[in-house]
């Protein structure tokens, strides 16, 4: 391992006025089941890639003479198997665990959340920086509401009182051990990644609107405000619970956005009206209607000379074919049923067919600005959600 | 998951997921017992928080106590109370076995059960 070590290293998630504080016991049993999750990638992943090309693989050449032809043919032979069985098990336990645990400080501290968010909304104790629209009226998009996304109790859209905040509550602290803490103290490696990038490869541009779609809490736009001070920063989401969390959060944290309650497939905002779009992790928990629409705004949105940045994990022909069996488990165990379709869809004919000129499409990897700055090196290994050393970025210029 | 069987906690936040959890395994109960083991596993986990934290306080202030436990050796009451104790709860762990060896040996069983459910109504 030595300098590619991909150990967890414990840097805490950064405090804000939003984010949960669990207890004595509370905080335990998080970080066991951060401990858990990480020990699923160190102790039993390795295991099943050694199952698969030691024993299932090996054994379906003799009998076949060939090996397997793709990630839907190494799931038929691996999900029998005794140790895949228990890997599949354990990460779904893992995940529900993780969920519930953080349920428990989310369910403490909420009625104080609540309040916190609505003084903010209504700017007491100072004027707002930013904003906060919400559209009650807004249909919720079916990929949105037909299942509780990576197994997140009420989605990102559930709501259980007036002005609820818990799935942004919960989503905060629950991604920070979701991603074994790789996206940084703040979760915003994705939209922090992007946004260097688009400094270190346009040196010279300069954005007036930014548009940050599918924000969830914020996490991913927060860089780009910092990236791009003079900009107007605004962020979407469908989820109302997460957007007041979102604005409450932002402003805690001293940073002007403005969060609208909008759908990324169709905005009210007039035609080019932002320079920069942008989304993180958005993709894969869309749909195969919605991707292309979605694409179709941003060049709806983006003025002559504009730029959108849509960062996600890797597709599928960046890595073979067991990898892409060990990715797809999202689709099929965690709730996530648009991973897999997704990671097949070729986004650079998604953007042409959008209108973008085939020579402004390009398809990149953004290195993770966190680990750079960290010094930590890693490899991008299928079966946890935390990346290698690089996101995958679509970049589509108009 | 439903809501059909409330959540255990507040009405605040939701516990359950939407959407059809997966089985693993040809008995579903293996599911539940991964599941079970490690929710245990997870108190286990802050409880020995709590005894490192007694430990590691006591220890700010004086009171070698991780050394101290080291050193301790029980007396004779102690060990009986203990054994005592160990006993209770394996027989607890074991109650299905026991239930079990019961039936077998008093001859109990559904055709039984299914008399005894015909007599009483």
């Amino acid at each position: 391992m030595g300098e590619n070590s991909n150990a967890f290293a414990a840097v805490p998630q950064a405090r804000h006025a939003m984010l949960v504080e669990p207890d004595r016991d509370e905080l335990a049993r998080q970080d066991f089941v951060r401990s858990f999750k990480a020990y699923i990638q160190s102790g039993i992943v390795p295991g099943v890639h050694a199952t698969y090309h030691g024993e299932v693989k090996p054994a379906f050449a003799r009998r076949e003479g060939r090996e397997p032809r793709d990630r839907h043919e190494i799931r038929q032979l691996m999900t029998p198997h005794p140790v895949f069985r228990t890997y599949a098990s354990m990460q779904r336990v893992s995940q529900e665990l993780l969920w519930d645990v953080v349920l428990d400080s989310v369910e403490r501290e909420l009625p104080a959340l609540v309040e916190k968010a609505r003084a903010a909304a209504a700017g007491r104790g100072g004027r707002p920086l930013g904003s906060l629209t919400l559209d009650p009226a807004l249909p919720l998009p079916n990929y949105v509401t037909g299942v509780d996304i990576h197994c997140m109790p009420g989605g990102y859209c559930g709501e259980r009182g007036a002005d609820d905040v818990g799935v942004g509550a919960l989503y905060d602290r629950g991604v920070y051990i979701y991603a074994l803490g790789m996206m940084g103290p703040y979760n915003d490696d994705i939209g922090g990644s992007a946004a260097k990038f688009v400094r270190d490869h346009y040196p010279q541009f300069r954005p007036r609107r930014i548009l940050d779609m599918g924000c969830t809490v914020g996490h991913s736009t927060l860089p780009f405000v910092d990236a791009f001070p003079d900009a107007e920063v605004h962020a979407i989401d469908v989820g109302a619970p997460l957007l007041r969390y979102a604005h409450a959060r932002a402003e805690s944290l001293g940073r002007k956005v403005h969060f609208a309650q909008q759908d990324a497939t169709r905005t009210n905002f007039p035609d080019g009206h932002f320079d920069l779009v942008c989304s993180s992790i958005l993709f894969h928990e869309t749909s195969g209607k919605a991707l292309p629409a979605i694409v179709r705004e941003c060049h709806r949105l983006l003025a002559p000379g504009g730029l959108a940045v849509h960062g996600d994990l890797p597709p599928f022909w960046a890595m073979d074919e067991f990898n892409q069996f060990m990715l797809d488990c999202e689709t099929w165990y965690n709730n996530e049923p648009y991973w897999g379709a997704m990671r097949e869809v070729d986004q650079v004919e998604v953007a042409v067919a959008a209108g973008f000129r085939r020579e402004d499409v390009e398809f990149m990897m953004a290195p993770s600005a966190y680990r750079s700055a960290a010094g930590h090196e890693r490899s991008f290994e299928a079966g946890e959600f935390a990346p290698g050393n690089a996101w995958q970025v679509l970049v589509t210029r108009k | 998951m439903n809501d059909t069987i409330p959540d255990a906690g507040a009405p605040g936040v939701k516990r359950t997921i939407k959407g059809r959890r997966p089985q693993f395994f040809q008995d579903p109960a293996i599911d539940q017992l991964h599941g079970m083991v490690m929710a245990m596993a997870t108190e286990m986990a802050v409880l020995y928080e709590r005894v490192d934290t007694m430990e590691r306080i006591a220890a700010d202030k004086g009171v070698m106590l991780r050394e101290e436990l080291a050193r301790y050796r029980p007396g004779a009451e102690a060990q009986a109370e203990r054994e005592a104790w160990r006993q209770r709860f394996l027989a607890r762990l074991f109650y299905l076995y026991r239930e079990d060896l019961d039936d077998r040996l008093g001859q109990e069983n559904e055709a039984q059960y299914q008399g005894f459910l015909k007599d009483i109504s």
